[in-house]
């Protein structure tokens, strides 16, 4: 059964980020086109190694599953693997890492492995504020403030601070049916202790928050994996262990209106937006 | 209720009402127009049982065209009566309200807290640490200090819910508080839609300890007769003015940078056509589902979350007037212990009556969210209390965890917990007391009772004195300052109307209408008040100004001219 639902999401990923590549979003640099195609494929790669991280973290196939279902379908990660994204590229390695981590209880090789992410890192994102500048950090306040911001559920759900580097202006990084199951997803992990699963965010979010370019902090885009797992987490214990099947109807109903939505506003209006704000848009993706 | 319980909520009484009744009517210096005319409506239903517009004993208080419910004008006719038409007076029943308001926090939440088990012991410590959070709030105490009609409706909210849930077990509590869930039909706006939801939760969560029928059927008898009486204005046309101008899907004219949601769909439509899409169109920018979008219900959900935003609640809040300088709504250091607070009791300690407070908290937002303006201050206060109980329940359990820690532990963190609520308290009671008055002075609009002053002593050596609309409903604050007697207003007609840009209203020398300075007749001699803060500007360039009154914070607010005669 699990073959089925992983071929599906990879014919759902395969479709959704490679049909009409090279032009929604509209290309204004030919030497983009490769780069956007090596994006993709990671970007589907994030998804499966996702899968296989949840599933030998928890153990839960169904988890597991649910993850990779949501990565594939939030707004912000099918939009980052359309485009030539650092962030996005890099994401795959960050999975990798984490992959390899739990795999690892040598602490030499661990060690290792860090540096050798790192490494990766720095040619993989060369843009990323750690490797070229000092964090902005005045106030504690300022701090708090700024979690809050990039937490606020304005910048999950409502308003994308990515329109200038691939972003539907519309659609936050994930879908309103999605915050209740984001909200239980997080109360359950807490109830069962399981925070190590979001021990990367305080890393995340922390870089994200000191950012130089706060609020325009590519590096939040990290966080997607760990928002899909959390989510998840929230349909598992509230759709799949004993709540009635018309909600389920319904809840499949309603996404599947929001993901059509989406998918409206990228191949219809994106296109127009970008072409009219052509002018302001410096770097290409 | 024991003695220790009793002597420290009358040391929190004490402090509510001195933070509350200490220099009232002069922090905030001046009244802004709300409360002007609240206060002219009350000192005219005092002398004449009419409001400002003629209207007896009226249900829907018409004043600046905003439809006003009744209930705060109403409750300031004997303050009026008591201390006369001034700033304190006007004011009085909301810091009235707001301290009756912290006694009734601590019985809610003994009440509440007794239900709980795992918090049981420690009922009394935290129904006072509420009612103190309660005391010192900055969000209650902005509004507590000035006429704002939600701080009774808080208080009307409070007590329905606390005579509700003590009247379990005492059935006249039990039917008075059908009568303050009545009464709030006609306190505040948003308290029509918050009221009776809180009132059908609490029916639900309690239907096993409810009275007998007999009871239930009395409850619903009072109620309804409120009920009834609010009908004729929830179908009244005037009074829809006030919905059909604030929602989200309508948007008025008050605020023209506002793109409203048909415009944005005709936009896409045009898009989809370009694109050769037109059905997708039709199903996703439909203006005919204007109620029903996807579009329209995400903005209205994006509004709902904007409430608990951590930049309104704990930074800066949302418009100047309701808050005190660069300070929230809420202390910053009580968002650790709301939060303690809201995990403990999902875990530990949810039953129907702790998780009514959280629906509490989730309803309020409610009929903000569909309205422009949103995260509003005032629209939500009647949030109020449920922060300061969560908060409550949170430091209570932080000092139990303390109690259990090692002595330099325990010392060290009680230290630290004190010395940041200090700072957080004295910085927040500076920037309320000290810096409210220069730094939000513009905005309290002390201004227009110099100007009122100043037209006073100068209105015998002109014939006429107009003043320009663009002084902000000017009319309210010429009646209030001038205690101009409503008998001989109403003999002369009466307010026309309360619009922001109507030019009919007149009285005395009085005439409140826009004027051309170089076209001014100029065989009368005039004097006339504006200003050149909104375009169009009042007077020209070489205009001969007189008088200049400036606000608190040195910028520019009236100007007083004569005209060429």
């Amino acid at each position: 059964m699990r073959y089925y639902v992983l071929l599906l999401l990879f014919i759902f990923s395969l479709l959704s980020r490679f049909y009409l590549l090279n032009t929604v979003p509209p290309l204004f640099d030919a030497q983009i086109q490769i780069l956007r195609l090596s994006s993709a494929v990671l970007n589907i790669l994030s998804i499966f190694l996702l899968y296989i991280y949840v599933k030998k973290t928890l153990n839960n196939t169904k988890i597991a599953l649910l993850s990779a279902w949501v990565m594939a379908t939030l707004p912000w990660v099918l939009e980052q693997g359309r485009i030539y994204s650092y962030a996005s590229n890099s994401l795959f390695f960050l999975l990798l890492f984490l992959l390899f981590w739990i795999s690892l209880n040598n602490l030499l090789a661990r060690f290792i492995l860090l540096i050798s992410f790192f490494i990766t890192l720095y040619f993989s994102y060369p843009n990323l504020w750690i490797f070229k500048t000092m964090p902005v950090l005045d106030h504690p306040i300022i701090f708090i403030n700024n979690l809050f911001n990039l937490l606020s559920p304005d910048n999950l759900f409502f308003r994308n601070f990515t329109f200038w580097w691939g972003g539907v202006k519309e659609v936050g990084v994930m879908y309103i049916l999605l915050f209740p199951f984001l909200i239980f997803g997080l109360l359950e992990i807490i109830n069962h202790r399981r925070y190590k699963l979001l021990y990367p965010c305080l890393f995340i979010l922390f870089l994200s928050v000191v950012s130089p370019s706060f609020p325009e902090s590519r590096e939040f885009y990290f966080i997607t994996p760990f928002l899909a797992l959390t989510v998840a987490f929230g349909i598992y214990k509230l759709f799949l262990k004993g709540i009635q099947p018309l909600f389920i109807l319904i809840f499949t109903a309603l996404i599947t209106y929001e993901i059509i939505q989406f998918f409206h506003y990228y191949y219809i209006h994106y296109p127009q937006d970008i072409i009219s704000n052509k002018s302001n848009i410096k770097d290409p993706f | 209720m024991n003695k220790k319980w009793f002597y420290l909520l009358s040391a929190i009484i004490l402090l509510a009402s001195l933070l509350r009744l200490y220099d009232l009517g002069k922090t905030p210096l001046g009244l802004e127009w709300d409360e002007v005319a609240l206060g002219y409506d009350a000192y005219s239903i005092l002398k004449t049982g009419r409001d400002q517009f003629g209207s007896f004993l009226p249900l829907t208080f018409r004043s600046i065209d905003d439809y006003k419910p009744p209930l705060y004008e109403y409750v300031t006719v004997p303050s009026v009566a008591l201390f006369d038409l001034n700033e304190f007076s006007t004011r009085l029943p909301s810091a009235f309200a707001g301290i009756i308001t912290v006694i009734l926090t601590a019985l809610l939440v003994y009440q509440i807290v007794l239900s709980i088990p795992a918090l049981r012991s420690n009922a009394r410590k935290i129904s006072l640490v509420s009612s103190l959070s309660l005391a010192i709030s900055p969000w209650h105490l902005q509004f507590s200090r000035a006429a704002f009609e939600v701080n009774i409706s808080v208080l009307i909210t409070v007590l329905a819910v606390t005579s509700f849930l003590y009247g379990l077990k005492n059935k006249k509590l039990f039917l008075l508080s059908a009568l303050f869930f009545g009464l709030n039909f006609f306190s505040y706006h948003s308290a029509r839609v918050v009221s009776p939801l809180l009132m059908i939760s609490l029916f639900l969560l309690f239907h096993k300890s409810l009275p007998i029928k007999k009871y239930i059927l009395y409850f619903f008898i009072i109620w309804l007769t409120f009920f009834a009486g609010f009908i004729p204005i929830l179908m009244s046309k005037d009074a829809q003015i006030r919905f059909s101008a604030t929602n989200i899907f309508k948007p008025g004219a008050r605020s023209l940078s506002d793109r409203d949601l048909e415009t944005i769909f005709l936009e896409k439509r045009s898009q989809d056509n370009l694109a050769g899409f037109d059905m997708a169109g039709k199903i996703f920018h439909n203006q005919r589902l204007i109620y029903t979008d996807y579009e329209s219900l995400r903005n209205a959900f994006s509004n709902y979350l904007s409430h608990f935003d951590f930049n309104f609640l704990f930074i800066k809040a949302d418009a100047p007037l309701h808050h005190a300088p660069g300070f929230g709504l809420l202390y910053i250091v009580e968002l650790p212990l709301i939060l303690l607070g809201l995990i403990y009791i999902l875990k530990k300690g949810l039953n129907r009556s702790s998780f009514f407070i959280l629906l509490w908290i989730m309803f309020v937002p409610i009929p903000s969210s569909i309205t422009k303006g949103a995260p509003h201050a005032v629209r939500t206060e009647i949030i109020l209390p449920t922060f300061q109980i969560l908060s409550g329940w949170g430091l209570i359990l932080l000092i139990n965890f303390l109690q259990k820690e090692s002595k330099l532990f325990r010392d060290a963190g009680s230290a630290l917990i004190s010395i940041a609520f200090l700072i957080n308290i004295s910085f927040y009671l500076h920037q309320y007391y000290v810096h409210t008055n220069y730094e939000a002075s513009s905005y309290w609009l002390h201004s227009r009772k110099e100007a009122v002053e100043a037209t006073e002593k100068l209105k015998n050596q002109y014939d006429r004195v107009l003043i320009s609309p663009r002084v902000e409903v000017p009319l309210d604050f010429w009646l209030f300052y001038t205690k101009y007697s409503p008998e001989k207003y109403l003999n002369e007609g009466g307010t026309i109307s309360g619009g922001f840009a109507d030019d009919r209203n007149h009285f005395d020398k009085y005439e409140f209408k826009y004027f051309d300075y170089n076209n001014l007749p100029k065989d009368q001699k005039i004097l006339l008040v504006g200003t050149n803060n909104s375009l169009p500007n009042d007077f020209p360039g070489l205009a001969n100004i007189i008088k200049t009154i400036y606000n608190r914070d040195g910028t520019n607010a009236l100007l007083f001219a004569e005209n060429r005669h």
